[in-house]
């Protein structure tokens, strides 16, 4: 495991050189380009706390927040940290882009078009990511449509009948048919319609910073891309889940054709590839997140594992357990938590001890409201019902952590999650699935069990609820955990290093 | 487990999970969260990582041909939308009645006002409520159907009593302004929900007092009678739109309503189609209310026909949908597109024609049709093209085209009657009516052309 503080910069330079940017003077406080997709400050959720701990954790740096929205409307639900100056909005999806362009001779459209089509459906063997090349030539024609982009319309220049046509040309050339099916017209439409939102940020004046942050990959890397290019800004990308694995996730559920699920997962794994390459310093949130990034293609000698941190005051030991033998979860009611696993383990636990009861924490998402209902009648037909409840958010999360012996979570996917960390902080022994960076968080905290294996949970929980000096044990390792390894505190000095540092390679 | 071949055993549980597997590491995400992690694939199945074992699993997953299927479109049934031009209609079976009781120039003016209103509203709370629809927010489309109803109602009924203080017509007018533009706008929200049929039950009492009138010999001691009975199908057509406006739908919009004001601005450009075409048609066929029969239905044929030409305007769509899949190249699409449009505009006027025949046949056989009678019948068939091809426009969003070509002709039209018309009496408006529809046809089409095979368009 990396050792993510304190963290010194001794890295190589990044592919993409660093051409003369903004030089933070000794007397103003440095300016920060913070950007992530679809989080803060519109919306709640881990990747926004972990935005608005961060900038309220320095207020010695100014940032200026990159926010690609969906259309632009948005309201901010957070409470605007007094170092938090700007706020710029990228919408990726309403009207197209009408932004200033800059002058200057318009490279050919044609000929970066064919570059990137051709990236996109090179052979999977020397795809971008596995191979070094590969990935700079992509990064080359990034750089091009870029030049484009901010001086004519890209947007309707990547939907025009001419890009179309090469579509569906490039597509015949790499005689992937076989594999993949045929690229009818109205595929490739669809598919220059989503890569044309994809762009956007492409499209819009590049940011002016000391450093620019990416809170994640995906499109908010070419804001960073847009930046370094224009003003040699430097970059740094932190991930807290895997972006790239998540859109692979997620293309199970989307309505589209085979190609077009194809050609879009191909640009998500080449511009993820490209960002991870042009980053100067590239901070997984956990090791499991480390592993994907070096699959494809990322520099270890440029990485640090950062890990989440919390401020242990506000979670402090826990001095009393509740009187019944108690299961707390504590998250938003989401598939991705899937509480089913963890309402069928109760229903064992139950069976074992017949006064033990579930209290699940959280608030309900207008979109999971179909998905909370089946919970409640999976609650209803195993006999759980008003022992196993749900009860909605809580005012302090840290009274939800103290309402249980022990602290469960079944996710299928995860990052690093806050919600882990911050009951390990009141003492509270875990039992989780193994799913992204939670192994890591947990440690020898808990226990550790397989996703979508409710016997395994059960059985955890069995463990733990009549032993008194185990839970003890566990609960006291896992507070003394996250005083050594996941406190705000060593988090932010741990940036304000990397953004310090970076700022002096820029200058 | 098979201890010589363990990856073998994955693959059941994994093909369903992963029908048709993009890359490598599409499997190893899925992998993943099924719970295997680099320890397992090392111990259990021999390889370095998850990543590896992704690998060689993926020429051993079939490729499901079901995962190649493509997401279907839905048009609405032909039936249904073939009706909602005749269902328009239905209060003309209490037209005489009106005609008996208010007298030719008060009916003119309340019919004009209430039609306009009412076609120029209709459009923009359709277009606002499909718009809220398609972002997933059905009841805020349903609150805003409501609200734009009533505010339509009323500023109708504002116009009315406006119009009997300075006219003839008195409170019955304005009466029959809020039956007329009521049923319309009702008529709007229950064709948005796809209940034509509880509309054409609700109106069916009107349909029956106005047939017997009409059988009768239109008696004035009945004209009150029959009235009443329309009105009370207004009413309830009315009652029945409101409620239906109150969505019960189990799947809640998203937590934030759209803003009022920008998804008023987006209804502007139909909107002002609406507006533009209601002035073109109303400005012609108003003044022939009170004319000879065969001058005063003129208008029928195009009535009856709009459910054609919205059917064909989505059969169109679903046709071009269809090329999207065989057309080799946006080339060949252009090409095959433009031949598909040609081809619904002839079945259009086809079906015009013929609508128009059998009136121009009904019309000589009871010895009722004036030469200005069978022109006035043309003039709206060529009309009818040309909404056919503005239903296209519209549909593609290219509203500057269709904006900019209506107003010119209308901008034409209206000084030419004027100036030039009492030069050509008796009916000089006709011609001049003929000539402008051919020239908005012809124009709509030029403007057609000019993007009908913008691939980008069809996404």
């Amino acid at each position: 495991m990396n050792n993510p503080v304190p963290f010194r910069l001794d890295m190589p330079p990044a592919v993409t050189p660093a051409s003369p940017g903004l030089v933070p003077s000794t007397r103003r406080r440095p300016r920060i380009a913070l950007v992530a997709e679809g989080t803060y400050p519109f919306y709640t959720g881990g990747v926004s706390l972990w935005c608005h701990q961060l900038i309220s954790g320095m207020p010695d740096h100014r940032f200026t927040f990159v926010s690609l929205c969906e259309d632009g409307t948005e309201r901010s639900t957070w409470d605007t940290p007094d170092n938090l100056t700007d706020l710029v909005r990228i919408p990726l999806w309403g009207k197209p882009p009408r932004g200033r362009r800059t002058r200057g001779p318009v490279p050919s459209f044609a000929a970066v078009h064919d570059a990137f089509l051709r990236a996109l459906l090179r052979p999977q063997e020397c795809q971008v990511g596995l191979s070094a090349a590969a990935t700079d030539e992509f990064l080359s024609t990034m750089r091009e449509l870029f030049t484009f982009a901010q001086r004519a319309d890209l947007g309707a220049a990547l939907v025009a009948n001419d890009s179309i046509e090469r579509m569906l040309l490039a597509w015949r050339a790499a005689d992937v048919d076989g594999h993949h099916g045929r690229l009818t017209l109205r595929d490739a439409v669809v598919a220059a319609d989503q890569i044309e939102h994809l762009l956007r940020p492409l499209s819009h004046p590049p940011v002016r910073a000391d450093v620019c942050h990416l809170a994640m990959s995906g499109v908010s890397a070419l804001v960073g891309m847009a930046a370094k290019w224009a003003n040699g800004t430097p970059l740094v990308m932190s991930e807290h889940g895997v972006y790239l694995r998540e859109r692979y996730l997620s293309l199970a559920t989307e309505k589209l054709s085979h190609p077009v699920k194809m050609l879009l997962v191909r640009f998500h794994r080449a511009l993820t590839s490209a960002a991870y390459r042009m980053v100067d310093v590239l901070a997984p949130h956990s090791s499991y997140n480390r592993r994907w990034q070096l699959y494809n293609g990322a520099d270890p000698a440029r990485m640090r594992t950062m890990y989440n941190g919390i401020n242990p005051d506000d979670f402090p030991a826990a001095a009393t357990e509740p009187a019944d033998p108690t299961i707390v979860f504590v998250g938003r009611v989401d598939p991705l938590k899937d509480l089913h696993t963890l309402i069928r383990a109760f229903e064992i636990v139950h069976r074992e001890l017949p006064g033990a009861r579930l209290r699940m924490f959280g608030p309900v998402p207008e979109a999971n409201k179909e998905y909370y209902a089946s919970c409640v009648r999976l609650i209803a037909e195993l006999g759980l019902t008003g022992v196993a409840v749900f009860e909605g958010r809580v005012p302090r999360q840290v009274d939800a952590y103290g309402a249980g012996h022990l602290v469960v979570l079944t996710s299928v996917s995860e990052g690093f999650p806050y919600t882990v960390v911050e009951s390990m902080s009141t003492g509270r022994p875990q039992v989780c699935t193994n799913v992204g960076g939670v192994s890591e968080a947990v440690g020898d905290a808990g226990f550790v069990v397989p996703p979508r294996d409710h016997a395994a949970v059960a059985a955890a929980c069995l463990k733990l609820l009549p032993d008194d000096e185990l839970r003890r044990r566990l609960g006291a390792i896992a507070r003394r955990r996250v005083l050594d390894m996941f406190t705000l505190d060593q988090w932010t000095d741990a940036y304000r290093d990397i953004y310090g540092d970076l700022g002096e390679v820029a200058g | 487990m098979n201890r010589d071949d363990p990856v073998a055993d994955l693959i059941p549980a994994l093909a369903p999970l992963v029908p048709a597997a993009v890359d490598e590491l599409h499997i190893a995400a899925v992998l993943e969260s099924r719970g295997v992690t680099d320890a397992m694939a090392r111990e259990t199945y021999g390889y370095p990582d998850v990543f590896a074992l992704a690998k060689s699993v993926s020429p051993r997953l079939a490729f499901a041909a079901a995962a190649l299927d493509r997401p279907e479109r839905k048009a609405p049934g032909a039936l249904r939308t073939l009706a909602h031009g005749p269902l328009y209609a239905l209060p003309c079976a209490v037209y005489p009645a009106v005609f008996v009781t208010l007298g030719a120039p008060a009916m003119l003016r309340g019919l004009v006002l209430a039609t306009a209103v009412g076609w120029v509203a209709g459009m923009g709370m359709s277009v606002a409520a499909f718009q809220l629809l398609g972002q997933g927010r059905h009841r805020q489309a349903g609150r805003v159907l409501r609200l734009l109803g009533s505010a339509a109602l009323l500023a109708g009924l504002g116009a009315a009593w406006l119009l009997a203080a300075v006219g003839p017509g008195g409170p019955e007018m304005v009466a029959f302004v809020v039956a007329q533009l009521g049923f319309q706008l009702g008529a709007a929200v229950l064709v948005f929900h796809g209940k034509e049929l509880r509309l054409v039950a609700l109106m069916l009492p009107a349909c029956v007092a106005g047939v017997v009138y009409y059988a009768a010999g239109l008696p004035a001691e009945l004209s009150r009678p029959t009235l009443l009975v329309g009105a009370a199908s207004s009413v309830l057509v009315m009652a029945v739109a409101g409620y239906a406006t109150v969505v019960r739908s189990a799947k809640p919009d998203p937590p934030r309503p759209a803003p009022l004001p920008r998804t008023l601005l987006a209804t502007l450009p139909s909107v002002g189609y609406a507006a533009i075409s209601a002035g073109f048609l109303l400005y012609t066929d108003a003044r022939y209310l009170t004319a000879p029969f065969d001058v005063s239905i003129g208008v029928a044929p195009l009535v009856l026909g709009m459910g054609v030409l919205e059917w064909r305007s989505h059969r169109f769509a679903e046709r071009a949908d269809a090329l999207m899949h065989t057309a080799g190249s946006p080339a060949a699409f252009r090409r095959d597109v433009w031949r598909v449009v040609l081809g619904e505009l002839g079945l259009c006027m086809l079906v015009l024609v013929g609508l128009g025949t059998a009136l121009l046949l009904v019309l000589a056989e009871f010895g009722s049709l004036s030469f200005e009678g069978a022109l006035l019948i043309d003039a709206h068939l060529v009309l009818g093209g040309a909404y056919f091809i503005g239903f296209l426009l519209a549909n593609h969003q290219r509203f500057r085209p269709l904006l900019v070509v209506t107003a010119a002709v209308l901008a034409v039209y209206v000084p030419l009657t004027i100036l030039v018309a009492p030069r050509l009496a008796p009916y000089g408006e006709i011609p001049i009516f003929l000539g402008s529809a051919t020239l908005l046809l012809l124009l709509l089409l030029t403007a057609l052309r000019r993007g009908i095979g913008d691939v980008h368009r069809y996404r």
